[in-house]
């Protein structure tokens, strides 16, 4: 009898510890990142390594592929199932490039969380104030609660929605181009070496 | 032994459970949120609207902005940050912020937001005073005077109910709406600095204050613009975006 109630108490404290305190979850997520580009051995990785580190420590907690179907909204029904996937992808790698080369040369951040505010039945936003070197940058992160535990919904920078400021890219792209070059647009993005190289007039 | 460990790890749980729960840990129920919640949301109702009819113009001075982010602001705010030691960049930086206390006073008055008006006020004494012209802040280590989100004209408009009209890129300055710009014009009309409402005639003075504002201001803003520009599928669209996002958020708040 023991045994089987005891079962049964590990099984309800695994489930609950999974969506039980989704900032700690959270900022462990963050913490882990912010390890694999601050912490220590950190110059001898490549980049490539510290993307796909930064990857896993976000996606053993968070399907990323939320936010950016959410990003891509109606657009999405104008990709085949290959096209899908392979923006999926894109879009990822694109990010995460992004956030990396963000980062790097520059000291670790301070990052302070201020109280989560829970709005509505099953969505938490995660404020927190990112120090960059003498500039301090508000970070929002909205949380729902899914079946899978919670996830990541949107990331608010500077009050500018990440998921909305995209969906806005999309829907001009698509007002004008096809999958296709979307795709195209994407690659060319990721072997961009640095932004810096790209010189126009 | 083994019947023992077994019995004492139950009676560990239950008084777990029974701890726990009052502590106040959320109780979620058994809902939650599907996926199909999430992708079907109304997104464009939460992201403004922007009408841009000037858009060929626009792309054609983005064009132009970038360039000159990139090849002139940039390795001059890299310069800069590398012949100003840390210490002396944060007071120039704060002496400039004081330099601005007229507009973001006004600002607030338009508001009707008393408590800014004073918050800006006692800033401004503390710093132009204790902080030493305003090198220092030392009203920042003052509770109630801690530093609120900076007001202007354009908000002042757009709390008025006036709304943003088309977006305009404007060269060198970059995004603006054509509300901001009236409002930019009232922000130069109340700073003693700026053309052509100065109160100090030596062009001298007036060129130093802004050439000093856009160093001490460049390496900050030429990191948010390349950290805008590095993930986007079209930087004009994120900016323009951006800029609305950022801007509706001041207003409403």
């Amino acid at each position: 009898m023991y045994k089987v109630i005891l079962v049964g108490l590990i099984i309800l404290f695994g489930s609950a510890s999974a969506s039980a305190d989704p900032v700690e979850e959270l900022r462990g997520s963050v913490a882990e990142a912010v390890e694999v580009l601050f912490g220590e051995g950190c110059d001898a990785k490549s980049v490539e390594l510290k993307r796909d580190e930064v990857r896993a420590a976000f996606e053993k907690n968070y399907n990323m592929d939320i936010i950016i179907r959410r990003a891509i909204g109606r657009n999405w029904r104008r990709l085949t199932e290959d096209e899908q996937t392979r923006v999926l992808e894109l879009i990822k790698a694109v990010v995460l490039k992004a956030y990396i080369d963000g980062m790097e040369g520059r000291a670790r951040p301070e990052i302070s969380y201020g109280v989560a505010v829970q709005q509505g039945e099953h969505r938490l936003e995660v404020p927190s104030v990112v120090t960059l070197e003498d500039r301090k940058v508000s970070l929002k992160y909205k949380l729902a609660r899914m079946e899978s535990g919670w996830e990541l919904y949107d990331l608010v920078a500077e009050e500018i929605s990440l998921v909305s400021n995209y969906r806005q890219q999309f829907d001009d792209h698509f007002r004008r181009g096809n999958a296709a070059e979307l795709i195209e647009k994407l690659e060319g993005l990721l072997n961009h070496e640095k932004l810096d190289h790209k010189v126009t007039l | 032994m083994k019947n023992w460990i077994i019995k004492s790890l139950y009676k560990l749980s239950v008084l777990s459970v029974l701890c726990v729960v009052p502590l106040g840990l959320p109780v979620y129920g058994e809902s939650y949120v599907t996926m199909e919640d999430l992708f079907d949301e109304g997104i464009e109702q939460m992201s403004p609207v922007v009408r841009d009819p000037l858009e060929p113009l626009n792309r054609i001075i983005f064009k132009f902005n970038d360039f000159l982010y990139l090849n002139v602001f940039n390795p001059v705010a890299r310069t800069y940050e590398w012949v100003t030691p840390d210490p002396l960049e944060q007071r120039f930086s704060n002496f400039f912020e004081n330099l601005g206390t007229p507009v973001r006073l006004v600002g607030n008055v338009l508001q009707g937001k008393w408590d800014g008006a004073l918050n800006e006020s006692g800033r401004f004494l503390l710093n132009s005073t204790i902080g030493i012209a305003g090198l220092n802040r030392p009203a920042d280590e003052v509770s109630f005077l801690e530093q609120l989100p900076k007001e202007d004209m354009g908000q002042a408009l757009g709390s008025w109910g006036f709304k943003d009209g088309p977006y305009l890129l404007l060269p060198v300055l970059g995004p603006s709406s054509f509300r901001d710009l009236i409002g930019r014009v009232g922000d130069r009309a109340v700073d003693p600095f700026k053309f052509p409402f100065a109160e100090f005639d030596e062009w001298e003075v007036r060129t130093a204050y802004g050439v000093g504002g856009i160093l001490v201001n460049s390496p900050s803003l030429v990191d948010r613009y390349k950290q805008m520009k590095g993930g986007a599928l079209d930087p004009y669209i994120a900016l323009r975006n951006g800029y609305f996002q950022y801007r509706d958020a001041a207003i409403k708040e």
